[in-house]
């Protein structure tokens, strides 16, 4: 497991609510790809407009996300981008990729754990 | 699993991030508590309400109404007491005084640990309920909860079960008003099929067999476009002052 990408005791956490929520854990990864994808989109629609509130409002709902989640270098990178659209520094377009990246990445990460269960 | 009044212990989660939302509530779940979510307080109104539930794990950014607003409307204008955890990525000290200020009993930072959460929960259910013992009496009225009985003026009296859990939450809330779509969510399940007016069936029930037309000393009254009130029968000296 990449303890880099998730957080072990959120895991944990996880497969013991599937003891009394069998499809829990694959129910919980479906909301988590759904909402960050969700928040990310709203990330992107707001740095097009170059609307920095919006921006930083919808990096704190990905950062949330992936803090509830236990994605750590997803929250990592959210919160930074909290940060800075909060600041209204200039933001690359490369960031909200290494973004869609890191939701990937841990998306596939859980899968691995999942298949582990 | 815990005891009967842990499950009857209905919390409601008002979470806009379904991940947090869906995860607070298997917790709720686990620990044996009805657990309830809400994506916004304008969902919660809309299928419930403070009065209807026993707690609120409430998210402090939502969109639209942030959690704070609500609070504060919650305490302020309605005077609803019903016990809030703020559940929130916010940890600053100035926000969870801030928080806590505004009429939450208390505050725990996200991300949430199940031991932690239910700790609290427990903690403010003692605080706010020292006499858990299984007996709820609201004379002639006494619930025995775990043994799902109850009895009228000491007598034994049959119920179905769902009778039983209309009346005891009825009981529980008495004075409030309680909609229709309240009653539906927290006695019949969100995801029930049933009508509003099966509802008053059981309304017109519970009135004539255990007296709540006000012969037992207490009057299930309805509310003009609102709902149910269950409240104390006036005294025969006070009819008519």
């Amino acid at each position: 497991m990449n303890t880099r990408l998730l957080c072990p005791d959120q895991l944990a956490e996880i497969r013991a609510l599937a003891q009394v929520r069998p499809g829990f854990p694959e129910q919980i990864l479906v909301l988590f790809r759904e909402t960050a994808f969700e928040a990310l989109d709203g990330c992107l629609g707001a740095w097009l407009n170059s609307d920095a509130s919006q921006l930083k409002s919808f990096a704190h709902r990905l950062k949330g996300t992936a803090a509830s989640f236990g994605a750590l270098e997803l929250r990592e990178k959210a919160e930074q981008l909290e940060t800075d659209a909060g600041r209204e520094a200039r933001i690359e377009r490369q960031r909200l990729t290494d973004i869609e990246q890191s939701i990937e990445a841990t998306h596939q990460a859980y899968s691995d754990w999942l298949q582990q269960l | 699993m815990k005891d009967q009044q842990t499950k009857d212990c209905v919390i409601g989660v008002i979470d806009d991030d379904p991940v947090n939302a869906a995860l607070l509530e298997a917790m709720l779940t686990r620990a044996g508590y009805t657990g309830l979510t809400f994506n916004s307080a304008a969902d919660f109104r809309r299928r419930s309400s403070p009065d209807s539930v026993d707690l609120i794990l409430l998210d402090w950014d939502m969109p639209g109404e942030s959690g704070l607003e609500f609070l504060r409307t919650m305490r302020e204008q309605d005077r609803v007491t019903t016990p809030v955890l703020f559940v929130t990525h916010y940890n600053q000290d100035e926000q969870i005084a801030l928080g806590l200020n505004s009429g939450a009993d208390d505050y725990l930072t996200k991300p949430i640990e199940a031991t932690v959460l239910m700790a609290r929960i427990d903690s403010v259910r003692r605080r706010l309920n020292p006499k858990m013992d299984g007996l709820e009496l609201w004379p002639p009225f006494e619930f025995n909860i775990p043994q799902r009985a109850l009895r009228i003026e000491g007598k034994p009296c049959r119920t179905t079960n769902r009778e039983f859990e209309l009346m005891l939450f009825l009981f529980r809330r008495h004075g409030r008003i309680l909609s229709r779509e309240s009653l539906l969510t927290h006695v019949w399940g969100l995801n029930s099929n049933v009508e509003t007016r099966s509802i008053d069936t059981h309304v017109s029930r519970l009135r004539k067999s255990f007296g709540l037309d006000g012969s037992s000393g207490w009057l299930l009254e309805g509310v003009y476009q609102k709902g149910y009130c269950l409240k104390r029968a006036p005294e025969p000296e006070d009819i008519g002052r």
